[in-house]
């Protein structure tokens, strides 16, 4: 039987095991920061680059002069509806009657302001053409509802079935086109959902938690700037890290009683700290340039601090593989693109490709790169005025997603970088 | 009896990549307090010795024994007894003189205030403590020579190996140095295992030699028994006060056993291995017919000479 003594020894002997822990995890953490605060490149490559995006995005984009309250757009109905048995369906007419009722909340004690000011027509003609001088008549879109509009709906058929006609040199076209989307993905699961219920659109209405109304594509684009900044730091990260390898300071670590978790541990608060930096820097500049947000900064600022930690897993990664620091920047910059190009897909209305459902929330394809499934979020906060308790899915996947990557950097990084080599 | 510091017995090492054996069926031990030498040509298997001994490779069989106790090669006890300084200066260059010893001080566990005491008394003994807020980066080459010592000492280890950190250093740092090194393993009773290019650095400083190539070690003993047992031994030159003919040179060949005499002009050119000790009877061998012997000029056979005569070969380059 243990006495009293076995324990408190052992006690004594774990605290000091975790003193040691904490110790050798937070002087390489300080290591790093010190390094990367030391260092042109860092400042080049995390702070400056980023900032420079940007001030160009919100100088391009920003600013009040192309927000609007409501999105005008002219919608011409073809849709002939459809006919199942003895009940009648015609979406089209649903649809529009979802857009004339979609409405974002200005606050308490005042009418909430419809997102789209509808005008409708049944027929393409020339008229219409003469309609669709934008500049003249104040509208930002057209949507033409195909005849089989109904049919396709109904019987789950994929066919493009939504014609959208715009001007893509205006900042407000992508912006409407975007919230239009997400209106219409919504629209359609919901009536697929609830076929033969009509009452389809009341339910999108009251699902739909509203949208700024002069939200700009500068807006629109902020997370996914701010998701590349912390993007940009898989260059650095990874680089680092070869660098140890090519310049022998790992090894000189690999002699030390040093661990790949001190290791990936010293690194995640140096890249915290760099992410705090970007992240307050690239807020504040987003706010220079008239940034629209109702949500919390501080909620967006963290869903972008733990994607960070999935940032820092995939420079790891890249490092594992690198002999060279040059080597792991150039890969770790190809690597960069898609994860730039996926975050960007919603401001271009690139549908996510759904994998699972849980608890009504879906998870897709894209959602398996952390920084499209932080950039919806941030989206989601900050233009959708989304709270956490809103996201405790997304927050659940995202917080996986990165532990999920972070331990295949930290088994990568061990395996090729950290054992003694068999030679 | 020296205690025995670090035993390697029967340890291979065979790279899977080429099949190469580095280290063929090695036997060595190494004694407390004792400066070793290992010299070999290039590829002899110094440098994957050292690094098997570290823990940065893995053998292929064998066993190192730590005061006859065989130890987990990447377990943080063996890492505690072991310093290593590699060839090639490594440290972070973003990091100052101070903040690199201090990491990795901190790495091996060390209190903070002992941890400050030691890098004080290293930064002090390699005449660094001038430099201990400048950048590594700034250094000059011999001062980040000078920090790579450091960082492999930092943590106190019993057993320190030094792989080439002579090269490339001028000669009053080389004299600084094998004096530090010296006064490191008398005073405080510390084994070092140093490889070497330098011969008359390793024959000056190590206790013994050994003598690798091939993965195998050729011959370990004093730097004066491997030169008075291998090689083609000392030269003396004899200068004789007047002609002479092969009749002396047949009396000088036999006063003592295994010379080798040549006539060269005025002068009598003798090899022989431990020359100073058979001086007096090759004298008293030319005074007896006779002769007088001028001068007397003696070059000592060389660590580099028993080296090229057990290897078979020229250093080849670094």
């Amino acid at each position: 039987m243990e006495s009293k003594g076995d324990n408190q020894n052992k006690f004594i002997s774990l605290t000091k095991k975790l003193g040691y822990e904490f110790r050798t995890t937070y002087k390489i953490g300080l290591k790093y920061i010190k390094e990367i605060f030391r260092s042109k490149l860092f400042l080049i490559i995390a702070v400056a680059m980023p900032a420079i995006l940007m001030i160009f995005m919100g100088v391009a984009f920003g600013g009040a002069s192309s927000s609007v309250e409501s999105f005008s757009i002219l919608v011409i109905n073809e849709d002939i509806g459809f006919t199942n048995v003895s009940t009648s369906y015609e979406f089209g007419e649903s649809l529009i009657g979802t857009l004339e009722n979609v409405t974002y909340p200005v606050g308490e004690g005042e009418d909430p302001i419809n997102i789209f000011y509808v005008y409708e027509t049944p027929e393409y003609n020339q008229s219409v053409e003469d309609y669709l001088i934008y500049e003249e008549h104040g509208l930002h879109l057209t949507l033409i509802i195909s005849e089989n509009f109904s049919e396709v709906i109904f019987n789950f058929e994929n066919d493009v079935i939504i014609t959208v006609v715009g001007d893509p040199a205006t900042g407000v076209y992508h912006s409407a086109v975007s919230t239009f989307t997400t209106i219409y993905n919504e629209f359609v699961d919901v009536t697929r959902l609830s076929l033969g219920d009509t009452t389809g659109e009341s339910v999108i209405v009251e699902n739909y938690i509203g949208i700024v109304g002069n939200t700009t594509v500068f807006d629109l684009m902020v997370p996914g700037l701010v998701i590349i900044g912390i993007v940009l730091n898989i260059v650095f990260v990874s680089s680092t890290f070869a660098e140890e390898y090519e310049l022998k300071t790992l090894e000189k670590l690999q002699l030390t009683p040093t661990r790949a978790i001190h290791l990936i541990g010293g690194m995640s608060l140096a890249q915290l700290l760099v992410a705090l930096v970007q992240i307050v820097v690239l807020f504040a500049l987003s706010l220079a340039f008239g940034y629209n947000a109702i949500g919390s900064f501080v909620l967006a600022g963290f869903i972008a601090w733990i994607m960070s930690l999935s940032m820092l897993a995939i420079g790891m990664m890249i490092a594992a593989f690198a002999k060279k620091g040059t080597i792991a920047s150039s890969i770790a910059s190809v690597v960069a693109i898609p994860l730039y190009m996926i975050t960007f897909f919603p401001v271009w209305g690139i549908e996510n490709i759904p994998m699972f459902q849980v608890s009504g929330n879906t998870f897709g394809v894209f959602d398996i790169l952390p920084t499209n499934l932080a950039n919806n979020m941030i989206t989601d906060v900050l233009i959708y005025g989304q709270t956490f308790s809103d996201l405790i899915f997304e927050f659940v996947s995202l917080i996986i997603i990165t532990a999920i990557y972070l331990a295949i950097g930290l088994v990568l990084i061990s395996v090729f970088k950290l054992r003694p080599k068999k030679g | 009896m020296s205690e025995i510091a670090i035993q390697i017995q029967d340890l291979t090492k065979v790279y899977k990549t080429n099949r190469v054996k580095a280290v063929d069926s090695l036997d060595l031990e190494i004694n407390k307090g004792e400066i070793f030498g290992l010299l070999g040509p290039n590829g002899a298997g110094k440098t994957t010795l050292i690094r098997v001994i570290v823990g940065l490779l893995k053998s292929s069989s064998g066993h190192i024994l730590f005061d006859g106790e065989e130890l987990n090669i990447n377990s943080a006890k063996w890492k505690h007894h072991i310093g290593y300084v590699p060839q090639e200066t490594a440290f972070w260059k973003n990091l100052t003189v101070y903040e690199n010893l201090n990491l990795i001080g901190t790495t091996y566990n060390i209190p903070n205030k002992e941890l400050k005491e030691r890098i004080n008394h290293l930064l002090e003994g390699l005449y660094l403590v001038d430099h201990k807020k400048k950048l590594a980066s700034k250094l000059s080459g011999g001062m980040q020579r000078r920090l790579n010592l450091a960082m492999g000492m930092v943590h106190d280890p019993q057993i320190l190996l030094l792989d080439e950190v002579f090269v490339g250093l001028d000669p009053q740092t080389r004299n600084y140095l094998y004096d530090y090194l010296r006064d490191f393993a008398s005073k405080e009773n510390k084994t070092i295992i140093i490889t070497s290019h330098l011969m008359e650095i390793v024959d000056a400083l190590s206790d013994r030699v050994g003598i690798l190539d091939l993965g195998k070690m050729l011959a370990v003993d004093t730097p004066e028994n491997l030169k008075n047992t291998h090689g083609k031994g000392d030269i003396l030159e004899l200068e004789i006060n007047k002609e002479f003919n092969e009749d002396l040179v047949a009396k000088v060949q036999k006063s003592e056993k295994d010379l080798v005499v040549e006539k060269k002009d005025q002068i009598i050119l003798v090899k022989t291995l431990n020359a100073i000790s058979k001086i007096p009877e090759i004298l008293n061998s030319i005074e007896n017919e006779g002769f007088t012997v001028l001068d007397v000029k003696i070059t000592k056979q060389s660590l580099e000479t028993v080296f090229i005569s057990l290897t078979g070969k020229e250093l080849r380059g670094d």
